[in-house]
């Protein structure tokens, strides 16, 4: 009976994180449309809520009560699958990240790894969806989408792959010390440098973000990959983008910024409750620092051409990571 | 600086998986359900698309796409092999699941696709 109260209160406990987790994506959503705004000289959301807070909300409500069209010959169920399978993988990896304590609700030995398995599974998504419509943006879309992944995907591996080599442990909990870690006197940081840049390009070209929003590309094939979802379907997948962007950044601020650690102010007695509090600010605070790079970078470079990015992520960026391969076995052989 | 690592009992990991994917369920379901399969507009549905010439062969990158997602995952299998560790068997499931996702998808893809 116990077993089955404490099942029941876990689940609430579940339940709330998704609500929450969804409800912060919104959030980011907002703030990468606020900031871009303000970059282009726009107002931005400003309407609906204080700030314009709840317009991503009242986008997906829209969504979610509007018609669905699909072209004839549509795979009606497995799209329908696969956008509650996307948002759904999303939460699960939220569940590893440290938040409130130096490891997530998902914890073990080698959970980093995991993580990024889940995260590459989230890509797939991009390239089976479209292919499921009989239509040929989503069609082509889906080609660019893969060859993105392709471009993209080795490059990060290896770039995440350093940390975890430096750390020597795949473990998130331990992973998290990286910025109070130093190799002969360096801090880790600075020689993992390169690695970041790496990540940061990888993670925006995963969530689209300008200028490597390519599979989308509005104005050459009319929205690509996403040309043919509409309604609840559409509200779901964008509210995968903006988790993956949510995550993403998390990602990031987990294996190179320290992820929840940070100046902690307590009081005697409120131990239990401030440390937590304080954790959860701290990697909100970085998570949304991140977010704001990408931002800033998006709203300063014009789309790339698919030729253009193939040609920076297998030219200049794959280098550079197997550069900074090499740079860690170099100073470790030294 | 000492690190807890916390496992997961059987129960909660089937709570902490189910719970969020019957949320989402439910909201989708609550979601507009009528469809419409015609229309005249252009770029929506309702057409008979033409034949798309595309200067590639996409089921290549579908495959490779695949291909680098099995590798990723086989080598972090290599990497965490330690008997029966509960990354192991994460690790195996996503991978099961993933060769899963590709088999289903196949028939559509190569019906909608290759034959265009």
């Amino acid at each position: 009976m116990t077993s089955l109260i404490d099942a029941a209160i876990f689940a609430g406990v579940i339940a709330l994180w998704t609500a929450c987790t969804i409800f912060l994506a919104f959030i980011a959503e907002w703030f990468y449309r606020k900031m871009m705004g303000h970059i282009q000289h726009r107002v931005g959301p400003k309407l609906t809520g204080p700030v314009g807070i709840l317009q991503p909300l009242a986008d997906f409500i829209k969504l979610m009560s509007k018609e669905q069209i699909s072209p004839r010959g549509t795979d009606e169920s497995f799209v329908d699958f696969l956008a509650i399978f996307g948002v759904w993988l999303m939460i699960i990896m939220s569940l590893f990240l440290p938040i409130f304590s130096t490891h997530g609700i998902f914890s073990f030995h080698g959970d980093a790894i995991f993580l990024l398995s889940l995260f590459a599974v989230g890509s797939i998504i991009y390239i089976v969806t479209p292919y499921l419509f009989p239509s040929p943006y989503p069609t082509i879309g889906a080609g660019r989408r893969a060859e993105l992944y392709l471009a993209y995907e080795i490059p990060m591996f290896l770039a995440l792959a350093s940390v975890l080599f430096v750390m020597r442990s795949a473990t998130v909990s331990e992973i998290i010390a990286l910025p109070l870690t130093s190799i002969r006197g360096v801090p880790a940081v600075i020689i993992l440098i390169p690695a970041l840049i790496v990540t940061l390009l990888g993670v925006m070209a995963r969530v689209k973000k300008l200028p490597f929003d390519i599979p989308e590309a509005e104005t050459e094939i009319a929205s690509g990959w996403e040309a043919e979802l509409s309604g609840r379907r559409l509200a779901f997948f964008n509210l995968l983008t903006d988790l993956k962007l949510l995550v993403g950044s998390g990602i990031i601020v987990t294996f190179f910024l320290g992820g929840p650690l940070g100046p902690v102010f307590v009081v005697e007695g409120l131990e239990w409750l401030l440390v937590p509090l304080w954790r959860c600010f701290w990697f909100t605070l970085k998570t949304f620092i991140v977010i704001l790079i990408i931002t800033i970078i998006s709203g300063s470079v014009a789309r790339f051409r698919i030729d253009q990015v193939l040609n920076l992520f297998w030219r200049k960026v794959l280098p550079l990571a197997v550069v900074q391969v090499i740079i860690i076995v170099v100073v470790y052989a030294l | 600086m000492t690190y807890r690592v916390i496992h997961l009992g059987l129960v909660e990991a089937a709570v902490a998986i189910i719970v969020p994917f019957v949320l989402l369920w439910i909201i989708y379901s609550l979601g507009k359900v009528s469809k419409r399969e015609t229309g005249r507009e252009p770029y929506v549905s309702g057409h008979q698309f033409p034949s798309t010439w595309i200067p590639y062969r996409p089921e290549w990158l579908y495959y490779i796409s695949y291909f680098i997602l099995w590798d990723i995952i086989v080598i972090f299998m290599l990497f965490t092999w330690s008997g029966f560790s509960p990354v192991f068997m994460a690790t195996l499931i996503i991978l099961i699941s993933a060769m899963l996702l590709a088999v289903i998808t196949l028939l559509p893809y190569r019906r909608r696709v290759i034959r265009k």
